[in-house]
């Protein structure tokens, strides 16, 4: 386990600094999808294998996939230089991130964890359904998020149709727009 | 040799998950501070969202709760405001 750790640690942490300083955006895509994969590892490590099928699914598919159309559609992929890439506050972010970093880590290090051990927690995708419906003694207040989620996810839907007809409509017919 | 697969195979504690969160939030808030351009900036807020959902699973594995509490609820409030966000 501490072998499978230390291999997701690093897969996660090195692709993470290769988004922040890789030359080209397409490569920043790729290393955001390998460090994505690296935390669907420990998802799995942590007796997740729901989540880590949607962490597979969502952000290694589709982020990723959203990512790559948005760099296409918006600007012509190339390899500049170290020294444009990033604006004057390179050392000044790279300060305050240490900062963050070691205070966090700090603070989750001194503090006293004994008493945890993993294991609790619902464990496959059959619990995971109960709770969200809230069936089986579940609390019902992850019903509630369940359907705002859903109601959420259906305005984005919609808009995302909307705004598509109304950018196709603006050279020919304008059918079914109303303004 | 036997000491030493014992600690191969020793399971990891909690703060070894909470650290990893943390220096990945820390690469992700310095990437989002010095990058120019606009789809890196959003691709290391999608690294910090991430960092996030690995402390809340680990907590959710560690920590003693009664069942089905703080786990899945505020990952999939998290999951989406991050979609719609986009």
């Amino acid at each position: 386990l501490i072998v499978a750790f230390a291999f997701l640690a690093s897969m996660t942490l090195l692709s993470a600094l290769g988004v922040v300083l890789s030359r080209s955006v397409v490569h920043s895509a790729l290393f955001m999808s390998a460090s994505f994969l690296g935390v669907a590892g420990f998802f799995v490590m942590l007796n997740a294998p729901a989540l880590a099928a949607f962490q597979v699914l969502i952000y290694v598919g589709a982020v990723t996939v959203l990512v790559l159309f948005g760099i296409m559609f918006t600007q012509r992929p190339q390899v500049q230089s170290f020294r444009t890439i990033i604006n004057r506050q390179i050392w000044p972010g790279f300060f305050v991130a240490i900062g963050v970093g070691t205070f966090l880590a700090y603070v989750l290090s001194i503090q006293d964890w004994s008493g945890t051990e993993p294991g609790n927690g619902p464990q496959g995708p059959g619990p995971l359904g109960e709770i969200l419906l809230g069936v089986n003694g579940a609390p019902e207040i992850f019903q509630l998020l369940f359907e705002v989620i859903s109601v959420l996810l259906l305005v984005a839907i919609i808009a995302a149709i909307v705004i598509s007809r109304r950018k196709s409509a603006e050279g020919g017919t304008d059918r079914g727009v109303e303004e | 040799v036997q000491q030493f697969l014992d600690t191969l195979s020793a399971t990891v504690p909690l703060e070894g998950y909470l650290v990893v969160g943390a220096i990945t939030f820390a690469i992700g808030a310095w990437g989002a501070l010095i990058r120019r351009n606009a789809v890196v900036v959003f691709m290391c807020i999608e690294l910090m969202i991430n960092a996030v959902n690995l402390s809340l699973v680990a907590f959710a594995d560690y920590l003693p709760l009664p069942p089905g509490r703080s786990r899945w609820g505020s990952l999939s409030c998290w999951q989406c405001s991050a979609r719609a966000g986009r």
